[in-house]
């Protein structure tokens, strides 16, 4: 009887180990193979003329349509929620991994605080990068919760528990996908617009860290050759005016950087060029790339 | 304290490895102290409610039966439906009551002060309630005896597994357990463990993954797709469903383990061809227990179909106010007490008339109920769900306006085919545990038990959201 029960307990460990480290390595097999854009970044994917990074407002920031504005190739780095400090380290990973790129378009309004469930979320590349791994560490101790503490000891722990996040789900999603299929063609719904009445100013959330994270990207980026251009993506024109220390941002970066910031945050008016109040659809992407490109931000 | 979280792990080891090493009354003394500590720890101060309950009930009960008197007998009922049903109406119901006051009066042109207070809610006061009430009648009835041994009852009432979201285990089933020895038992162990890990599954990869999809549909109806409003609805009946039969799944398993049987909560609702059908599947410990003291003492179906009608939906109005104190929840009883009317009124006929006269294949005819019940659920869900009716009606409007209808204003996908991958996993155990028995297997062959074991670990490591939202049911 007693053996019965070893074996039972002895299996159960046994397979739960090798399924999590097999499961793990198949994980990791996915991983490399998907057209997501970190995965491409860090297996040798990503060679391109502009690199492209911001949070989802960054996402406007549409390749295709920059390809044929500017006949240059592109990476965009851009995700949901993208924080400051995680934008950096990818474009700092970038630079040296690849030859400098002639110009990294860089949205600022990134620098709105921080994103731990994402940052975990990008684990499976801590593999390749010892910034996104030092990240997952700072973001893990910092919290006061303990939650995404454990969550980064269990992913040392668990190779599976590595993938437990919507980035292990955005690989899935792109295999045999590119990034040309990820704006979404719909138009901001009347009730939005007629809810934004409600609204009290919004601010941003800047951190020091953010700014000095930025004279650093710079600093290196100028060293490899690569220009940087700091821009302020469209908001829809009513939601704009009520952002309260967009300005303060772009002084703020303009100051510690040296470097010009290109504020197009009011630069599309029609209400058709937006999905909702801080994101430009499809059709508002074009339009965008078009002013990008007359106000020489690619070149 | 809730069961997905850190300090329950370490709570149920301790508690474990303390109750295999006593015995006796000790052991009894432990699961008392735990249930108090487990229930205490997210407030100690509503511990005294429970502890009220419980010595009221407690000595009503003897009291009772030691006198044949009818009134005094009544008396003392009364004492102990008036302490249950007290706490209840004041922690539970008085803002609700009061707020309708008030509104009703100020529809009335009256000027009304605000009678409102703040309250909190104490976890679970629904289940603990109901279930020493529950006692107390069965004592009234003749039906049980008198519990004499204050340890065994106090533990009965506060048994940490089901105290804060059920199952609601009578005294009946309960107290007898106490006479087994409850010694190790490595079957109940595994089975047990099994059933724990299932109901993970349900809560922590399934239902709290697509609570994001649906909070995010009920938050803003009005910004999204009537086709995004569709998956929200949809992944809400699961998350309900989910959420809940997780939780007792695990209460169910945890006692399993201890030596302790609960009785099934649900046994796959959603595949009912009726909705008597569908209460005999979901909550069946609240729909028997309304039945038993509520519905048959009201005349159940015995005085012709007006009054068991009548009786259907005062049982069923009443079943929704159970679950809060809201209009909302009225409604989704009153809903259910309609289907329940209608189903008998005209579609048994219609079912019998297709079947017989038409010739309607059983199959089809039970695939069309089936998707019926399911949607009318749905369609009461959407008030459950809501925190107002102006909410729901704006699901309602989304739905039926059929604006960007279509897949690709749907967004998060990736997310929404992790829930329904889920859920096909899900539906598919579930389904063919009728045929394989996965427990029976898990103890006959060790290695196919442990590899299952294994894989409903991983597939939590892999899917689960840790440190997600607290069990839906505590609410109530």
């Amino acid at each position: 009887m007693l053996k019965k029960r070893l074996t039972w307990l002895v299996l159960l460990l046994v397979f739960t180990f090798v399924g999590d480290r097999l499961g793990g390595w198949v994980l990791g097999k996915i991983r490399d193979k998907s057209e997501f854009r970190y995965s491409r970044l860090y297996t040798d994917r990503a060679k391109a003329d502009i690199l492209l990074v911001g949070n989802s407002r960054g996402l406007p920031l549409f390749q295709p349509y920059v390809e044929e504005a500017t006949g240059k190739t592109t990476m965009n780095l851009s995700y949901n929620g993208l924080p400051n400090y995680l934008g950096v380290a990818f474009v700092l990973d970038y630079l040296d991994r690849y030859p400098a790129p002639d110009v990294i378009v860089y949205d600022i309004t990134i620098c709105n605080g921080g994103n731990p469930p994402l940052t975990i979320g990008m684990g499976p590349y801590a593999k390749y990068s010892n910034r996104v791994d030092s990240l997952i560490k700072t973001v893990s101790d910092q919290d006061k919760t303990k939650r995404f503490h454990v969550a980064w000891q269990a992913q040392k722990f668990s190779h599976l528990y590595q993938y437990n996040s919507e980035v292990f789900l955005q690989m899935l999603y792109y295999q045999g996908k590119t990034d040309k299929y990820w704006l979404m063609d719909r138009k901001i719904p009347q009730t939005m617009i007629d809810n934004m009445k409600d609204f009290e100013t919004i601010p941003f959330s800047i951190w020091p860290s953010m700014i000095s994270d930025l004279r650093q990207m710079v600093s290196v980026a100028k060293s490899k050759g690569s220009k940087v251009k700091f821009i302020v993506g469209p908001y829809f024109p009513e939601y704009a005016k009520k952002l309260s220390n967009l300005q303060n941002l772009i002084d703020t970066t303009q100051q510690v950087t040296g470097l010009p910031v290109s504020d197009f945050s009011n630069s599309l008016r029609q209400k058709d060029f937006f999905a909702d109040y801080q994101h430009p659809n499809l059709q508002g992407s074009k339009a965008y790339i078009e002013l990008l490109k007359e106000a020489g931000i690619f070149e | 304290m809730i069961f997905n979280s850190l300090i329950f792990l370490k709570f149920i080891a301790v508690f474990g490895l303390l109750y295999f090493a006593l015995k006796g009354r000790a052991r009894t003394a432990l699961m008392l102290v735990a249930s108090y500590f487990f229930y205490g720890w997210w407030d100690w101060r509503f511990l005294s409610l429970i502890v009220i309950s419980t010595i009221i009930d407690f000595l009503v009960s003897i009291k009772m039966e030691e006198t044949d008197d009818k009134a005094i007998r009544k008396k003392l009922l009364w004492i102990s439906m008036a302490v249950n049903l007290g706490f209840l109406a004041f922690f539970k119901y008085y803002n609700f009551f009061a707020a309708s006051f008030h509104d009703m009066a100020a529809n009335m042109g009256f000027e009304p002060s605000d009678m409102t207070m703040k309250i909190i809610l104490p976890m679970g006061i629904s289940f603990y309630t109901f279930q020493t009430m529950s006692y107390t009648i069965d004592v009234y009835r003749g039906d049980l005896k008198a519990e004499k041994d204050w340890l065994k009852f106090a533990t009965f009432v506060s048994f940490f597994p089901q105290l804060v979201a059920g199952p609601i285990v009578r005294a009946s089933d309960f107290l007898p357990q106490f006479q087994k020895t409850h010694n190790f038992d490595w079957d109940r162990l595994i089975s047990g463990l099994g059933r724990v890990f299932w109901g993970f599954y349900k809560k922590v990869a399934v239902a709290d993954s697509i609570a994001t999809i649906v909070d995010q549909v009920w938050a803003t109806p009005d910004v999204h797709s009537s086709s995004y409003v569709l998956v929200g609805v949809i992944l809400y009946s699961f998350q309900i469903y989910l959420d809940f039969s997780g939780y007792s799944d695990i209460a169910i398993g945890l006692a399993r383990i201890f030596g302790f049987d609960f009785p099934e909560n649900f046994k796959t609702p959603y595949f009912s061809k009726g909705f008597s059908e569908f209460w005999k599947r979901w909550h069946i410990s609240l729909s028997s227990w309304l039945r038993d003291y509520l519905y048959i003492p009201l005349g159940g179906n015995r005085g012709g179909s007006y009054f068991t009608y009548r009786n259907l939906m005062i049982t069923m109005l009443l079943g929704g106010l159970w679950h809060g104190a809201n209009w909302t929840f009225v409604f989704w009883g009153f809903l259910h007490g309609s289907y329940l009317i209608l189903e008998r009124f005209v579609g048994q006929p219609i079912g019998r008339f297709m079947k017989k006269s038409v010739g309607v294949p059983k199959w089809l005819w039970a695939g069309v109920s089936i998707l019926t019940v399911y949607i009318l659920t749905n369609v009461a869900w959407i008030f459950f769900r809501s925190e107002n009716f102006g909410k729901a009606m704006s699901i309602f409007e989304r739905l039926a306006s059929f604006d960007n209808f279509n897949f690709s204003s749907i967004p998060n996908k990736f997310l929404i085919a992790k829930g329904f991958l889920l859920i096909g996993i899900l539906l598919f155990i579930e389904v063919s545990n009728f045929k394989f028995h996965y427990n029976s297997i898990a103890l006959k062959k060790p290695a196919l038990g442990a590899a299952m074991f294994a894989i409903l670990l991983l597939l939590v490591a892999l899917f689960g959201t840790f440190g997600g939202g607290a069990f839906i049911y505590f609410q109530f």
